[in-house]
């Protein structure tokens, strides 16, 4: 699509109504100590999160190891029970939204088929007994669609698909490379042809050209199909080529969202500032200016009062340990949670 | 902080010689590995970059002695360890050298650390072996490894089973025990695509001090070209269980000479504008049952002839003394490119 194109398809999004609106939405974990098990405190892995992704639209979820982007992302898919909250999902505009956290039995599992996950850890998630082959079969056979040279059939031209060729469908997990086995649990992803789907560090794996080549393929299904992406991953050139917006999380909050463009050319929130001045650069003459994080990654079983950031924030205030600051708006869409960051917008906005 | 590339005369710290790593299969000899060689220098660190699929861990694995065994075997070739052929020492001694003098941080950290134990008993358990310390002593140092590798309070986390953590905690909790043993040679397999780029910089600053204070080598086998470009010295380009290129970090990235380098730079999603398609190398990966004749990359390549299909192109010094070597027939046409 081209660039007008993108901006007359983002307006249509933010007209109609959201694929997925999560509101609040908590994952605590207990921590157990001792011969009893007693639950001793919680990790507070994602603490109340707010987030919408339009259909066809592609939301990224960024930020420090630990934050807390993986448990959101299972969470919405149940595969882990959050805590508080509710996702309200609509499989199209027009239908009527259902609760996801609501949900239970048989409605839940119909309803999976539409809401897929690509796995951070590929080995972890594919059974080493089980052929890739069959391991992508396996979801369509659950949900009864196809008979077994249509099952064949689709496992080939998913492999394809995602740049393997089709005769590696009986091989086991462990003959394949560590890119390979990304791409096997790209291919099991799609095999449903779902609405959304959960890309957990799905690129990270692959070398920067076959990397291009998934990305490309993600790209056309979603102009084909209006597919929907959380996409969650580390390297942020490719955030910034595949999103539509972006959410900065930090121990277990969101601390800035707002369009690609506008995270990545106007970033406000320190810690996203951090964050993109660490990006490496494919040039070695180019010695990146960083702004340094100092200060110890606090623990999410204690966070820091108010501001989760202040103990590592250089423009940290005393307000910023006493209170969580709400979000402000820095433009239509791009929201931001810090005291001064806040203050300086006030004061710059026009009538004020 | 500085980088300083001491490649010299001497005997290399870790020399491959057309190392082949082969693998039997259903439908055939999987040459995973088929004539790899390259060298890497006290306190250097060598990049190594590539296709997916195209022998990079497999190749590190060899070192390691880890291949699995069967369906795979080092089937020829040399590796030296400071001018010594490591494939010839027996099993017992080769699981000294493996961690207290080479120890590798692996591609996937599930597969390396055990579910069932606590990431500190993990950690304690290798300096215990390799330091000859007691328990007590053992779980400060396993502690004082999970803070120097930025994980927040370690004290807790020390008794965290691995399915505790997150993803890139467990990274660090294997770049943790890796590091437990001042090794002189750390193989890093993707040490860094789990974690976020300030604790991929963080942990690239912890590796680089290392390797000042101690002279570590570093094999450093990835994926992101910003990593190799801020850490390496020295590249080398993997394709299809060869290595294709060959140069300093400055000269591959600034004039990458083979086809497929030059395809794998401009794949990268940083040269695309907004919208439009990234740009990729066709063509499928060639199986490891079944190379191309000649230059495997024939088959992708946009400027092969019928030479390439019937020779083999061997790496070779770009010109007569140059330390920059290339697997090609058409340099010249390749510069057009
Ligand atoms: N099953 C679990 N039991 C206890 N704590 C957990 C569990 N799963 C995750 N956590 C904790 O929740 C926090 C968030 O983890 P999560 O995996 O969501 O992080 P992430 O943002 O995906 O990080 P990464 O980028 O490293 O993958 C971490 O502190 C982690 O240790
Ligand atoms: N146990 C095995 N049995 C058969 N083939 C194997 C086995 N292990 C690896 N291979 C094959 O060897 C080749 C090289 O694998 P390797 O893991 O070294 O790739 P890589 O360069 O590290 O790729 P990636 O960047 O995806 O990690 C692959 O084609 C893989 O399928
Ligand atoms: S030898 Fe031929 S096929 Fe191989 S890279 Fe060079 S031009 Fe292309
Ligand atoms: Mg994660
Ligand atoms: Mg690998």
């Amino acid at each position: 699509m081209s660039t007008p194109d993108r901006k007359l398809a983002a307006a249509k999004r933010e007209a109609a109504a959201p694929l997925l609106e999560v509101h609040g939405l908590k994952k605590h974990f207990p921590v157990r100590k001792g011969l009893l098990s007693r639950v001793v405190g919680h990790v507070k892995a994602v603490d109340g999160v707010d987030f919408t992704v339009g259909h066809g639209e592609t939301l990224s979820l960024v930020g420090e190891s630990g934050c807390g982007k993986t448990t959101a992302g299972r969470s919405l898919l149940r595969l882990i029970e959050p805590t508080a909250g509710e996702a309200l999902y609509r499989a199209t505009p027009d239908s009527a939204p259902v609760d996801l956290f609501g949900l239970g039995g048989r409605r839940l599992r119909s309803l999976r088929r539409d809401l897929q996950i690509i796995f951070q850890d590929p080995y972890a998630s594919l059974n080493p007994r089980v052929t890739v082959g069959n391991a992508i079969a396996e979801p369509l056979r659950v949900h009864g669609i196809g008979n077994r040279g249509e099952l064949e059939d689709r496992v080939a031209s998913l492999l394809t698909r995602v740049g393997l060729r089709p005769d590696v469908a009986n091989r086991f997990p462990h003959e394949f490379s560590g890119g390979q086995r990304q791409r096997v649990g790209i291919a099991r992803a799609l095999a449903l042809e779902p609405r959304l789907i959960v890309c957990d560090e799905a690129v990270s794996a692959l070398d920067v050209s076959i990397q291009a080549q998934i990305i490309n393929l993600l790209k056309d299904l979603q102009d084909e199909f209006g597919l929907s992406y959380i996409f969650i991953a580390h390297d942020l050139s490719v955030v910034k080529y595949i999103s539509d917006r972006v959410a900065v999380m930090y121990l277990g909050r969101i601390v800035e969202t707002g369009g690609a463009d506008q995270i990545f050319d106007a970033p406000q929130h320190p810690y996203t500032r951090a964050l993109l001045s660490a990006i490496p650069h494919a040039d070695p003459r180019r010695r990146a200016e960083r702004v340094p994080l100092t200060g110890e990654i606090p623990s999410p079983i204690s966070p820091p009062s108010g501001c989760h950031f202040h103990t590592r924030c250089p423009l940290a205030e005393d307000r910023c340990r006493q209170a969580w600051p709400e979000p402000a708006s820095v433009a239509p869409g791009h929201r931001v949670s810090c005291h001064p960051v806040a203050d300086a917008l006030a004061k710059s906005a026009p009538g004020s | 902080m500085e980088k300083s590339p001491k490649s010299d005369a001497r005997t290399p710290l870790l020399e491959l010689r057309d190392l082949r790593t082969w693998f039997r299969t259903d439908e055939g000899t999987a040459k995973a590995v088929d004539g790899v060689s390259y060298r890497i220098h006290d306190g250097e660190t060598l990049g190594v970059v590539g296709e997916s699929g195209s022998g990079k861990s497999v190749t590190a694995l060899s070192v390691m002695r880890l291949v699995p065994s069967p369906p795979g075997w080092v089937e020829s070739g040399e590796i030296l360890f400071r001018g010594e052929s490591l494939l010839a020492v027996p099993d017992e001694e080769f699981r000294r050298i493996r961690g207290n003098e080479i120890a590798m941080i692996f591609q996937e950290p599930m597969t390396a650390l055990n579910p069932v134990y606590t990431v500190g008993d993990q950690i304690m358990e290798a300096v215990m072996l390799h330091r000859g310390i007691d328990a007590d002593a053992a779980r400060v140092h396993a502690v004082e490894m999970l803070r120097k590798v930025g994980i927040p309070s370690p004290e807790a986390r020390v008794d965290n089973y691995p399915h505790e953590m997150s993803g890139g905690m467990r990274q660090r909790v294997m770049i943790a025990m890796a590091m437990s043993c001042d090794p002189s040679l750390l193989i890093a397999d993707e040490p860094t695509t789990a974690l976020d780029v300030t604790i991929q910089a963080q942990i690239l600053d912890l590796i680089r001090e290392l390797q000042e204070e101690m002279g570590m080598s570093v094999l450093l086998i990835t994926h992101d070209l910003g990593v190799v470009a801020e850490t390496a010295h020295k590249v080398a380009v993997m394709y299809a269980g060869k290595v294709v290129e060959y140069a300093d970090v400055e000269t591959l990235f600034g004039r990458p000479r083979h086809p497929y380098t030059i395809g794998l730079f401009r794949s990268l999603p940083d040269l695309a504008g907004p919208g439009e398609r990234l740009v990729t190398i066709p063509g499928i990966v060639p199986s490891a049952n079944a190379f191309p004749s000649g230059c495997r990359f024939r088959t992708r390549c946009p400027i092969a002839t019928d030479r390439c299909a019937q020779e083999e192109p061997p790496l070779v010094p770009l010109e007569a003394g140059s330390e920059h070597t290339v697997a090609c027939h058409h340099l010249e046409e390749a510069e057009a490119l």
